[in-house]
């Protein structure tokens, strides 16, 4: 079962890096009214070669914040840790070598498809401008847009070049933004929340299609989103994020059958379901930590059903799951194992 | 108008929605009045000249205070000049001058903007208290000292409205481009490798134009009377210019007597400041329908 849940984990080969995206103890600060918050707490998370991995966790969590720190967009924010992009040290690194790297060796999707394109500029001009920022000529870069765009499932892919972006609708214009991320042939594809705009039937159709197109092109993705019901079919591995710490990692399957955190469970016991009667949604009592006012202990302790005194004292640390999956960051599993 | 003037027109504003391509009739109808009142006045400047029915310069003492008649509709002036030629030549000089300070203040406005926002940092804040210090102090009396130094004529005052007025527009285009700066498709220009220059010449700019358009097109009535008031004064265009304002002052002795020397002009200047600042509203409803007229 582990060995179907991550084939490409294995299947890395000795000539090829065994990850392309490899963080390690990443924190990031934000400094808000006066005071420095800890939005991400020494977070650790490796990405092999074209493997799908999601970051899942509430609002809050600092998912988000995560992806835009590996791309290092937020000039506010102060990293610590490490975060290599195929060998490549990223924390530290200048604007303009990141620059570089930005688009060509990672890119990202966004949430908000219509906000996330410029209004006053065609479909055609906004997926070539990748290549044109590297020097490519207006004429190819047009036609490598028209061959990316036609390859994503776009009709007509010529004539809408010339469209605008309120032309189309939002499942079209995740497209749009799929092709501009995907023009200049990237390694890894952050896609932060990608499909939370879009309504259900449109998610599941733009979330196939970033599958096709990334195992096509043997892109590895980071998917970051609040909703475990969309990772199920898309990624190899979860990793689930609460109050800006990893608190669990494992395999998707191993994840769903046997959650080993709480909050986990939790969340797994929130997705709705369509294939049970289900008289009411499932809540998990209490609200998100806030990085700003984050509990001692554990940060999920004043929420969770099994919190123990320790849970109140001490902070637990990610070690492997009792079934040696994964890892999970919670005392009730660290006091079974030692049981 | 072409589609895609269209498209872009509306495509500037994602939240004001698909909702009515030119509006209702009613406004259309006004809308339309506006534009064809500039349309007209534009007309009258670039041709006005050339279709004087008299020499605007030619005097003539004998015919001197001519009320309006058929003769000359709008009478003469104290050395008999015709005062309909001498208006629609100055249409030229009066509006041409106008068009060509808010063009020019616009455009420095915009690039002083782009510049500042591209230094950033305390350069960004030393242009912008700057344009805060040149607005506190009202534009006539700034442009009159400014033409003063340089010398009373057309071109010194020409100079110093421009000086007076660009930096409206940096102020306004500055703010509209650090609201752009917070927009989704800025990130995403970024996380697709675009550099600080390229966003903002690509991206921010153009998002902030309709801004710097509507500003300046607001600003042509002002600018039209000052300049007038200017040239009234006797810092901007000297006589025998027919220069709306210049014209006005000359007649300001024989007001009680032969009102329609100063009357005419003085008119002209009115309908032709109401015209441009309608003007800035009717482009201001088209570019931001959610703001609605001011």
């Amino acid at each position: 079962m582990i060995m179907s849940a991550s084939p490409r984990l294995e299947g890395g080969g000795s000539a090829a890096p065994d990850s392309i995206l490899d963080i390690t103890d990443l924190s990031v600060t934000m400094n808000s009214a006066g005071r420095d918050i800890r939005i991400v707490d020494e977070l650790s998370l490796r990405i092999a070669p074209g493997e799908r991995v999601a970051l899942v966790g509430e609002s809050g969590s600092g998912k988000s914040v995560t992806a835009r720190a590996i791309m290092r967009l937020d000039d506010s924010a102060t990293l610590t840790g490490s975060v290599k992009l195929d060998g490549q040290e990223l924390v530290g690194l200048p604007e303009k070598r990141m620059r570089a790297l930005r688009g060509a060796q990672f890119s990202m999707v966004f949430q908000d498809p219509l906000r996330t394109l410029n209004p006053l500029r065609t479909i055609g001009d906004q997926i070539a401008e990748p290549l044109r920022i590297r020097g490519v000529s207006k004429r190819d870069a047009l036609k490598a847009a028209e061959e990316t765009l036609d390859s994503l499932g776009v009709v007509d892919a010529k004539a809408r070049m010339r469209a605008y972006p309120f032309e189309f609708s939002g499942g079209m214009r995740q497209r749009v933004a799929l092709a501009i991320a995907l023009i200049a042939r990237p390694k890894v594809l952050i896609a932060d929340e990608p499909t939370t705009a879009l309504d259900t039937r449109v998610q599941e159709r733009v979330l196939r299609l970033i599958d096709d197109a990334a195992r096509e092109r043997g892109v590895a993705v980071l998917l970051i989103t609040h909703d475990l019901g969309v990772v199920a079919g898309f990624a190899d591995r979860v990793a689930v994020m609460y109050s800006g710490r990893k608190v669990e990692d494992a395999p998707v399957d191993v994840l769903y059958s046997s959650p080993s955190h709480p909050y986990t469970e939790g969340l797994l016991a929130a997705v709705p379901r369509l294939d049970e009667d289900q008289a009411e949604l499932v809540a998990m009592p209490g609200a998100s930590a806030a990085p700003g006012s984050r509990p001692s202990g554990c940060a999920f302790h004043p929420r969770c059903p099994f919190a123990m005194e320790i849970c109140r004292a001490t902070l637990p640390l990610l070690s492997e799951r009792p079934d040696r999956a994964g890892q999970v960051a919670c005392h009730l599993r660290t006091m079974e194992e030692t049981a | 108008m072409s589609t895609t003037v269209l498209k872009v027109f509306r495509g500037g504003s994602p939240t004001g929605g698909l909702r009515g391509r030119l509006g209702p009739a009613k406004q259309l109808w006004f809308d339309g009045v506006v534009v064809g009142l500039v349309v007209l006045l534009v007309l009258l400047a670039a041709f006005g000249g050339l279709l004087a029915p008299n020499d605007p310069f030619l005097v003539d003492l004998g015919k001197a205070f001519i009320p309006p008649g058929p003769q000359h509709l709008l009478g003469t002036d104290e050395s008999g000049r015709d005062v309909l030629s001498r208006l629609m030549t100055g249409a030229g000089t009066t509006l041409l001058s106008a068009l060509v300070i808010a063009l020019s203040a616009g455009v420095i406005g915009v690039i002083i903007a782009a510049l500042a926002s591209l230094a950033g940092g305390w350069l960004d804040e030393a242009v912008m208290r700057l344009c805060d210090i040149v607005l506190a102090i009202p534009a006539l009396i700034l442009a009159l000292g400014i033409a003063m130094a340089l010398g009373p004529s057309l071109q010194s005052a020409i100079i110093a409205l421009i000086v007076a007025m660009w930096p409206g527009t940096t102020r306004i285009v500055r703010s509209s481009m650090r609201k752009n700066m917070e927009e989704p498709y800025v990130e995403a220009a970024r996380s697709q490798g675009a550099s600080k220059w390229n966003v903002v010449f690509r991206h921010v700019i153009p998002n902030s134009l309709d801004v710097a358009i509507v500003d300046t097109a607001f600003s042509i009535g002002g600018i039209t009377l000052i300049l007038a008031s200017l040239s009234f004064i006797g810092v901007g265009a000297q006589p025998p210019s027919p220069e709306w304002g210049a014209m006005a002052a000359d007649g300001r002795s024989y007001v009680l007597t032969s009102w329609w020397i100063t009357v005419a002009p003085g008119l002209a200047i009115m309908v032709a400041a109401v015209a441009f600042g309608l003007l800035g509203e009717v482009l201001q409803a088209r570019f931001n329908p959610s703001q609605g007229r001011r």
